[in-house]
């Protein structure tokens, strides 16, 4: 009876470590050259997040094809766009400025 | 041979049966109190500028901790914890709160950042049957990042090509925004409770603050 009552204890407390896992990032673009107001698109996944950072003084948006895009005003900061649930698309970076500049891309899921 | 007593054995069995409930159950709830705390790095008086930090009102924004496809609505969610390996610039949930815009188009919030800075979230309310989408952006975080706020912008919705939705926080300081926008025309908006947003044609190429009897 203890036995048991120990095994589901542990159980319930394994699934909630489990549950409070947060999502991790996959790096889907390093570092990668992205021209004045182009686009670097991912690979076509399931996703419910997607963020771009920048490397130089460029701004980053961080897009979801199909669905929307984001961007951060001031050069440096990064960009986010978060869906409530998995979409299967592409996430990608855009340069929303004039000049060549390189970001990181990350989704999550 | 040496025989332990029943009562000894059963006073250990009893202690280590305590002491594993007790970790089963710390342990999990330790890891979710760290990761949804984050690393708010930034004491609470520099966000003392971010009064809507402390709106009282329903944040109006639903927090899950999963987001599998079963999950399907017109409206966004946010994600309870922060994901593993994001770069900073994330805003913790437990501090979103929302922003009163008074625009039928958007719906906005406030947030601390993860890694100590300001942010704002916009939801671009779209059209019905597609994906609902909230954009975020971080400032610095540094106290010139404080000062400066975080803006950001929202296009490519479906159904509205070229449409740019805008949406910023500012500190109390600060009473009106300045818009260049695509066409070079400027767009004045006033801030209220530390937020301002608009809507445009295009993206708008700068923001210029004005600081309150500036």
């Amino acid at each position: 009876m203890r036995k048991r009552l120990i095994v589901a204890l542990v159980a319930f407390a394994s699934c909630g470590a489990i549950a409070a896992t947060p999502a991790a990032a996959v790096e889907y673009a390093n570092h990668v050259e992205v021209g004045g107001g182009g686009n670097h698109f991912g690979p076509y996944v399931y996703f419910y997040a997607a963020e771009t950072f920048p490397w130089g003084t460029a701004i980053a948006c961080a897009g979801v094809r199909g669905v929307g895009l984001n961007c951060a005003a001031k050069s440096g900061e990064t960009a986010v766009i978060v869906l409530p649930f998995d979409v299967e698309a592409e996430p990608y970076i855009h340069n929303h400025s004039t000049w060549t500049s390189y970001f990181n891309g990350y989704y999550y899921k | 041979m040496h025989h332990v007593p029943r009562f000894a054995r059963s006073c250990a069995a009893r202690r280590s049966i305590a002491a594993l409930t007790l970790t089963a159950v710390v342990v999990p709830v330790s890891i979710l109190l760290l990761s949804a705390s984050g690393s708010t790095a930034t004491p609470a008086s520099d966000y003392a500028a971010y009064p809507a930090l402390q709106n009282a009102g329903p944040v109006e924004l639903e927090f899950v901790s999963s987001h599998d496809s079963t999950h399907q609505g017109e409206r966004p969610t946010w994600p309870l914890q922060a994901p593993e390996g994001t770069q900073g610039g994330w805003p913790l949930a437990e501090s979103i709160r929302k922003l009163d815009l008074n625009s039928p188009n958007v719906t906005a919030w406030i947030a601390k950042s993860l890694g100590g800075g300001i942010c704002v979230l916009l939801w671009a309310h779209q059209p019905a049957g597609d994906t609902p989408s909230i954009g975020s952006s971080c400032s610095a975080e540094t106290e010139e990042g404080l000062k400066d706020g975080a803006t950001t912008q929202v296009s490519e919705i479906p159904g509205e090509p070229g449409r740019v939705f805008v949406a910023g926080v500012v500190p109390s300081t600060v009473e009106a925004v300045t818009a260049t926008l695509a066409d070079g025309t400027t767009k004045t908006v006033k801030v209220s409770g530390n937020a301002w947003s608009l809507e445009t044609e295009g993206s708008p190429r700068s923001y210029q603050t004005t600081q309150v009897g500036g």
